[in-house]
């Protein structure tokens, strides 16, 4: 009898190193998507919650548009972000003026969940492809 | 249980820190908005809001999300970031570990810092704004 094993470790090493650039497209395009949704809940919320005096606030939340990445020193990151942008007249806030402003925060909540499946299932996806 | 009861727990823990009874909900500063008093020297503002909890696969969720904000002001920037420590004294028993709190019979998950503002001006005084989030 004989057992005859071929070809395996090869497409196991083709697949591997297949990962590094997979990984870098593939994060980019979630965290350029998660951000959009992020940026588009916080507005939603902005908008819905809003009192007489800052009925047009929601527009100032602007998101990143497309992911910006650091790569060096032996290690790199992929970042995003989404938020109001600076300048304008200031909104609220302040110890006379009632409780914070949580929109951004209340955003967080429902785009947390969302954004760690999509991180595990792409990071599944590079060892397990097809599954 | 409602989100009164969970701001009544809230307060015991922050008035039994130097803070004493300068714990209000907003618009009830005295001195201020036609209360009667003077406005304190150093006091703490609360507010409670319920939060968005992910479902589980049955569309409910076991526990109810809750986000408490407090926002601490004093007369100078210094001592609005003492009254800062305090208000963090009140709510972690050891730095970074939130205490737990008693609703009703019901125990809550230990409060986790989320957000802090830095001490800014704040019209005639200065304030700095903490955020926690719990679950009951």
């Amino acid at each position: 009898m004989r057992v005859s094993v071929s070809g395996i470790p090869d497409e196991l090493k083709r697949d591997c190193a297949k990962i590094p650039a997979l990984f870098y497209q593939q994060g980019r395009r979630i965290i350029r998507e998660d951000v959009a949704d992020g940026g588009k809940t916080a507005r939603r919320i902005a908008r819905w919650k809003s009192g007489p005096h800052g009925s047009a606030y929601f527009k100032r939340i602007t998101w990143d548009k497309s992911a910006s990445s650091f790569v060096g020193f032996g290690g790199g990151s992929i970042s995003g972000e989404y938020g109001p942008h600076a300048g304008g007249t200031p909104v609220g806030g302040g110890w006379r003026h009632g409780p914070p402003n949580t929109d951004l925060e209340n955003s967080l909540d429902l785009i947390r969940p969302k954004f760690h499946r999509d991180v595990d299932s792409m990071l599944n996806s590079l060892f397990w492809p097809g599954a | 249980m409602s989100e009164q009861d969970v701001w009544l727990v809230l307060s015991d823990l922050l008035t039994a820190t130097p803070l004493d009874s300068a714990v209000y909900d907003y618009g009830k500063v005295p001195g201020e908005s036609g209360n009667a008093g003077q406005l304190p020297a150093a006091f703490a503002l609360l507010s409670i809001e319920r939060r968005y909890v992910a479902p589980n696969r049955s569309g409910g969720t076991d526990r109810t999300g809750y986000r408490v904000s407090v926002r601490f002001v004093a007369d100078t920037a210094f001592n609005a970031r003492i009254v800062g420590g305090w208000v963090r004294d009140g709510l972690e028993s050891t730095p970074g570990r939130g205490k737990r709190i008693t609703v009703d019979g019901v125990e809550s998950t230990p409060l986790t810092h989320e957000s802090t503002t830095a001490v800014e001006k704040d019209e005639d005084r200065f304030s700095g704004l903490v955020t926690y989030t719990l679950a009951l």
